[in-house]
């Protein structure tokens, strides 16, 4: 019985999403078409977050801060008009250059916040948001001189709200072609997908792994025996920051158009709750959480809005549940982590 | 015998009080080598500096020479220390009970597989958890303990972990000091012995020793010469020819310690606290049908081996356990784990884990002692009228306060000292001083002495019994220490397998109590 106590919380989102399939009156295909788009824009995120949580510091909101940095490699590539394949492995390049060295920041704040590593981490997603609003809109035109001035607000100064990369949406199309539904898609995304869980789960069985879980365990007793607990809870952070910014990076292929100023809003909120669903803790979590997670609650995220629709004849009304949706499950997940924790302490 | 480890003038203040002042110090090659002294005497500090604990390098670093194997060394951190060759077992647990033994064994050390470690660097290596296992195995065999490694720390009892954490430290390669302090605090008798033997199989395997313990008769039993430390000095130092308990004793303290003895005094058999038909839930197990009652007035011992559930009445009590059935105090109904009424009551609870859920260890002493007070009874309060709302009296805090730390001899820098900084004898000094000042009508105390020096403990059980007389306060003491509660209780309960299996007196034979707590029924004829 205690094994599967674990599953509770993911039980319950299953027997939701069924009533809201049903509910909803879609058929299978739609939903699995509309669920491949979703996994391979979100995927990598939430894989994104396993690895702070087992370092035990929590549900890392900064990732954020990944996807900004994906954004501003994005917007070079754009700015410089390199296109294909050259111009994707350069923005991930790019961004991971760049992520290396926000996460090192982000890492270093977080280490001066000891048990506050949360709440710290929101207000620095507030904080770089704040700060890349004002590179990209004012920066722009000012210091920066763009050399597309299709980018370009018409005044001259900041970057127009969208940037079309449409380009990069056709890279992966006649690849390894599966039927999804009602279409075709490719395989690729799904395989990078995997090949960064598989990523995930080897460095947790590596040697940086042993000290992120020993430090998530118990930070004090880590720092006795002779570990850096301040340059572990850093790499894990860094980690989190360059997988963060390859998942946005995938999200925006898919999608096709980057959203300078609004496309990284609440991917955090949405990760960390997807996580939660597929029975994570603030304290504990896999891989496969993870990917239990991803689905359950995007399948919960395409139908809720159309039963709200069908059932209240009110299409606001299922927008509404989306949202309710998503900080319903962290409200929840938190309160079910904490009676956990409470019981485990015995 | 050459030395392994040579201090001179050793050196460390914190702000103005020299927590050890020019300690010389020698540790031959392949010796035990005993460090006694009371609490607050600057052993652990000494044993800080060697292992590079951050708080010394935080606190601004030591002064004075350490010579490691003929080299003149500063330790500046822990990982240096390590380097050295030196390992430490803590008083407290430096386990991680989320990882397996082996993980916790080979924490920092792990065996990396050497394919990935070319390719990917040392942190990306992957860990050979296989390798891992096996030394495990190696080290805890060497200590006698025959244990899957793959098993999670926090499911084991107390004294497995501290074998697991001294396996951690046997497995360095390099390892030439071993440093435990107070090894055996937290263990009953018998491990206690297996540790002290498998002691003396390290040291044959060449690995020198450092050894604290308040148990005069083991440190006497296993080391080659003892160094006693008084007030951050090195008084004296004795080697193995020149033991003499009572010797040591005096050179510890500076005083004579008297030993407290409890006067016989009549106990009716008046109910002040009835356990009837309980059950409790903790971990795993389940015990139903237990019954015990307390009388007014008395002092009475719970006793038994670790795990064998000495602590189910408090913690039941203070819904740490899941108890339920009838309890009655003082004939009236009460709701176990209903802590707010059973402590309105008049029942105050110790718990033994004194840094878990006993103090405030980021408060002054001062907010420590008083702080139940201030919810229970109007005692510190300026209008009693306003209850929690009401400004707190200050002056009359302080006054008990600095009345409290001479009374137990509490030592501190005044009462204004964070509960953090002291030592763990004078932590349980300030918890006892808490219970007290509620003036409970029953008081129940969880080891009351576990990491105390001998001096200390007298004035600890000094106090409980003038608590129990003078303010006929009702005490039960659940310890694993047979001869303390012996001296100091009226009737001893011995528990076993989670049940009240006998209660004894505290004259009954010493072979009536090893036979009672190995759950072994005596011949009826007596009872």
């Amino acid at each position: 019985m205690e094994k599967y106590k674990r599953y509770l919380v993911p039980l319950f989102f299953l027997v939701l999403s069924i009533i809201g399939i049903i509910g909803a009156g879609v058929s299978m295909n739609f939903v699995l078409s509309e669920l491949y788009a979703r996994f391979v824009r979100n995927g990598i995120f939430v894989i994104a977050l396993l690895i702070p949580i087992m370092a035990g510091m929590g549900i890392n909101f900064a990732i954020k801060v990944g996807a900004l940095a994906a954004h501003t490699a994005l917007i070079i590539i754009a700015d410089n008009q390199i296109y294909g394949l050259k111009g994707f492995l350069l923005a991930i390049l790019i961004s991971t250059v760049l992520s290396v060295i926000l996460g090192n920041i982000i890492g270093y704040i977080l280490n001066k916040a000891k048990g506050k590593e949360m709440i710290t981490s929101i207000v620095i997603g507030f904080l770089a948001t704040n700060l890349y609003q004002l590179l990209f809109m004012v920066g722009y035109g000012t210091i920066i001189k763009a050399k597309n001035s299709e980018i370009m607000l018409s005044r001259g100064i900041g970057l127009r709200n969208n940037i079309d990369l449409a380009e990069f949406k056709k890279l992966f199309d006649g690849i390894l072609t599966i039927r999804v539904g009602d279409t075709n898609e490719s395989l690729a995304p799904v395989i990078i997908i995997v090949v960064v869980a598989l990523l995930v789960y080897y460095i947790s069985g590596s040697r940086i792994g042993h000290h992120i879980k020993a430090v998530g365990g118990n930070i004090n007793t880590s720092q006795a025996v002779g570990i850096d607990t301040n340059r572990v809870r850093r790499i894990a952070i860094v980690i989190s920051t360059v997988l963060a910014s390859l998942g946005q990076i995938m999200y925006i292929q898919n999608i096709g158009m980057l959203n300078i100023y609004t496309d990284h809003l609440n991917i955090d909120i949405f990760s960390a709750a997807a996580l939660l669903v597929g029975g994570a803790t603030l304290k504990n979590a896999n891989i496969r959480n993870a990917f239990i997670g991803v689905l359950l609650f995007h399948t919960l995220f395409i139908v809720s809005p159309l039963a709200g629709q069908n059932l209240f004849k009110h299409a606001a009304l299922g927008e509404y549940f989306r949202s309710f949706l998503a900080y319903g499950t962290i409200v929840f997940a938190f309160i079910m982590n904490l009676r956990y924790e409470s019981e485990s302490k015995l | 015998m050459d030395s392994i480890l040579k201090v001179t003038g050793l050196t460390k203040k914190y702000e103005d009080n020299y927590a050890l002042n020019k300690v010389d110090f020698e540790l031959k090659r392949g010796e035990i080598h005993g460090l006694v002294g009371a609490n607050g005497s600057g052993k652990s500090t000494f044993l800080n500096i060697l292992f590079g604990n951050s708080i010394i390098r935080e606190t601004g670093g030591y002064s004075g020479e350490i010579i490691i194997d003929k080299e003149n060394t500063y330790i500046k951190d822990t990982s240096s220390a390590v380097e050295l060759g030196i390992g430490m077992v803590h008083q407290e647990f430096a386990l991680i009970g989320d990882l397996n033994i082996a993980s916790n064994i080979k924490i920092n050390r792990e065996n990396l597989n050497k394919k990935t470690e070319k390719i990917l660097g040392k942190d990306f290596a992957r860990v050979d958890v296989k390798r891992n296992k096996e030394d495990s195995e190696k080290a805890l065999s060497i200590l006698g303990i025959d244990i899957d490694p793959s098993l999670k720390v926090f499911n084991l009892s107390t004294n497995i972990k501290q074998f697991v954490e001294i396996a951690r430290e046997i497995d360095k390669v390099n390892l030439k000091i071993l440093m435990l302090d107070e090894p055996t605090a937290s263990l009953n008798e018998e491990d206690s012995k297996l540790l002290l033997s498998s002691l003396k199989r390290i040291k044959e395997q060449g690995s020198s020793i450092i050894f604290i313990s308040h148990r005069l008769e083991e440190v006497v039993e296993i080391c080659d010469r003892i160094t006693i430390f008084r007030d951050g000095e090195v008084v004296s130092s004795y080697s193995k020819e020149a033991f003499d308990i009572p010797k040591i004793a005096m050179d510890m303290t500076g005083k004579k310690v008297v030993k407290t003895l409890r006067k016989e005094k009549d106990i009716k058999e008046n109910i002040l606290l009835s356990f009837k038909d309980v059950e409790v839930n903790y971990g795993q197990r389940n015990t139903k049908g237990i019954s015990l009652d307390i009388y007014e007035g008395e002092i009475l011992g719970i006793t038994g081996l670790a795990g064998h559930g000495q602590d189910i009445f408090p913690y039941g009590l203070m819904d740490v356990y899941e108890m339920s059935g009838d309890v009655r105090f003082n004939g009236e109904k009460i709701v176990p784990g209903d802590i707010e009424d059973i402590t309105k009551k008049g029942i105050y609870i110790l718990p033994d884990e004194r840094k878990e859920m006993g103090l405030l260890l980021d408060s002054p002493i001062w907010k420590n002692i008083v702080f139940s007070s201030c919810h229970l009874s109007t005692e510190f309060l300026k209008i009693p009228w306003f209850k929690s709302f009401s400004p707190l009296k200050s002056n009359a805090m302080y006054e008990h306060t600095d009345n409290m730390i001479e009374d137990l001899n509490i030592k501190c820098r005044d009462k204004y000292q964070l509960v953090r900084e002291l030592s763990g004898g004078n932590q349980q000094k300030v918890c006892l001083a808490r219970a007290i000042t509620t003036k409970p009508k029953l008081l129940f105390v969880g080891e009351p002495t576990r990491g105390i020096d001998l001096y200390s403990k007298e004035l600890i059980l000094d106090m409980l019994l003038e608590t129990n007389i003078q303010d006929k306060v009702t005490i039960v003491v659940s310890s694993g220490e047979l001869g303390e509660l012996k001296r100091i209780c009226d009737r001893i309960v011995v528990m076993y397998e989670g049940k009240v299996f006998d209660i004894l007196k505290p004259d009954d034979s010493d072979q009536a109590f090893s036979l009672a707590i190995l759950g072994a029924r005596r011949v009826d004829s007596e009872k």
